[in-house]
C-alpha cells in the first residue's frame, strides 16, 4: 500500500526486499503494493494551510493551492 | 548564464507534477497510462509512485528519475536510488526536484518501511519541505511535510534527463516552453496570436520550423521540435 490517509490494508512494517540487482517485475511490484500495508495516519503539518496560502495564495473552491504557475 | 541539465530537469519534472493539481480518484491519467504499459490491475491501485513515473516519462526525465523502469511500489523505487548511490536518509541537502519518500510510522532509517512518495517543490527556511504528491487522500495535491515522517530522498541523475538535454515539442507546456518562445521572439520569429504563453501549440511549431529553416536545417531536422541541435542554433543566434 502506498499513499496517505489510506485504509489499513495488510501488515505494515519491514517489507523484505528480495534484493536482485535488476529491478522487480511489475507483477511483484503490484503484489507488494496490494499485499503490504501501512498504518492510516494523519501526517499533515498543523500549519499546512497557512504555509501553502503564503506560498500560493488562496486555494480554489476544492481547497487546492494552484498558484499562478499550475 | 547557461541553463544546467539539473535546472532543466527539475523545471520539466515539476511542471508535469503540477499538471492537473486537484485531480482525484481512480482510474486517472497516471494509472491509465501505467496500466496500458503494465496491465489493467494497476488501474485502481495506489498511485503515488505511478504519478511520479508518469511525470518523469512525460517530462523527458524518465531515465534520470526512474532509471528506465516503471515504478508503482515506493520501496522498489527508493531501492533503485540507493543502488545507484543517489539515496540520502533524512533531509540534509534536500532540494527542489528530489524524489522524497515517507514512512507514516515515523520516518525510520529503513527503506523497507516506506509508504508514500512525492516530489519536492520547495524547501522552507525551517527545513520542512513543500511537495507535490499523488494519492494523497486519493488526489494530486501540494503538501507540507515535516522531518518526522520523511525516510529520505533520491536525487535524480539529471545528466540522464534526455541525455542532458530536453526536447520541447507540440503539446508541451510550462516555464521551459515560455523561455523557448521568448528566445524565438528575440531572434525575430513571430508568435502573433499567443506570444510567449508557455504552451507549445501550432504557432510555436511554425516559429520553430521557421527558425530551423533560417538556420539551414533540412530533412528530418526541419521538424518543429526544439531539440538539442535547435537549442544550440538558438543560443548561437542569441549571441549575435
Amino acid at each position: 500500500m502506498t499513499g496517505d490517509d489510506a485504509p489499513n490494508e495488510g501488515q505494515a512494517g519491514e517489507r523484505p526486499f528480495p534484493g536482485p540487482e535488476e529491478e522487480l517485475t511489475q507483477a511483484e511490484q503490484l503484489r507488494q503494493l496490494t499485499e503490504t500495508g501501512t498504518q492510516s495516519v494523519d501526517a499533515t503539518e498543523p500549519d499546512e494551510e497557512d504555509v501553502l496560502r503564503d506560498l500560493y495564495g488562496e486555494p480554489d473552491e476544492d481547497g487546492i493551492y494552484r498558484g499562478s504557475d499550475a | 548564464m547557461p541553463v544546467t541539465a539539473e535546472q532543466q530537469g527539475v523545471t520539466a519534472l515539476l511542471s508535469k507534477m503540477r499538471e492537473g493539481l486537484g485531480a482525484s480518484g481512480r482510474p486517472n491519467v497516471a494509472t491509465r497510462w501505467y496500466a496500458k504499459r503494465n496491465g489493467d490491475t494497476f488501474l485502481r491501485a495506489p498511485w503515488c509512485d505511478m504519478r511520479v513515473t508518469w511525470a518523469a516519462y512525460h517530462s523527458g526525465t524518465y531515465d534520470a528519475v526512474c532509471f528506465g523502469t516503471d515504478f508503482a511500489w515506493t520501496v522498489a523505487h527508493a531501492t533503485a536510488f540507493e543502488r545507484r548511490g543517489r539515496w540520502t536518509y533524512g533531509t540534509d541537502g534536500i532540494r527542489a526536484g528530489d524524489v522524497i519518500f515517507f514512512d507514516w510510522q515515523g520516518g525510520r532509517h529503513s527503506i523497507q518501511r516506506i509508504d508514500h512518495v512525492g516530489v519536492v517543490e520547495k524547501v522552507l527556511p525551517d527545513g520542512r519541505v513543500q511537495t507535490i504528491e499523488g494519492n494523497t487522500s486519493d488526489a494530486l495535491k501540494r503538501k507540507l511535510r515535516g522531518r518526522g515522517t520523511i525516510t529520505g530522498y533520491g536525487r535524480p541523475d539529471w545528466a540522464r534527463a534526455g541525455g542532458g538535454e530536453i526536447s520541447l515539442q507540440k503539446g508541451d507546456s510550462g516555464p521551459l516552453v515560455s523561455a523557448l518562445q521568448q528566445d524565438l521572439l528575440k531572434v525575430g520569429q513571430k508568435l502573433p496570436k499567443w506570444g510567449a504563453d508557455g504552451d507549445f501549440g501550432d504557432e510555436t511549431v511554425a516559429a520553430v520550423k521557421a527558425f530551423q529553416q533560417s538556420s539551414g536545417f533540412t530533412g528530418r531536422d526541419l521538424n518543429g521540435v526544439a531539440g538539442p541541435k535547435t537549442r544550440a542554433a538558438l543560443d548561437k543566434a542569441l549571441k549575435r
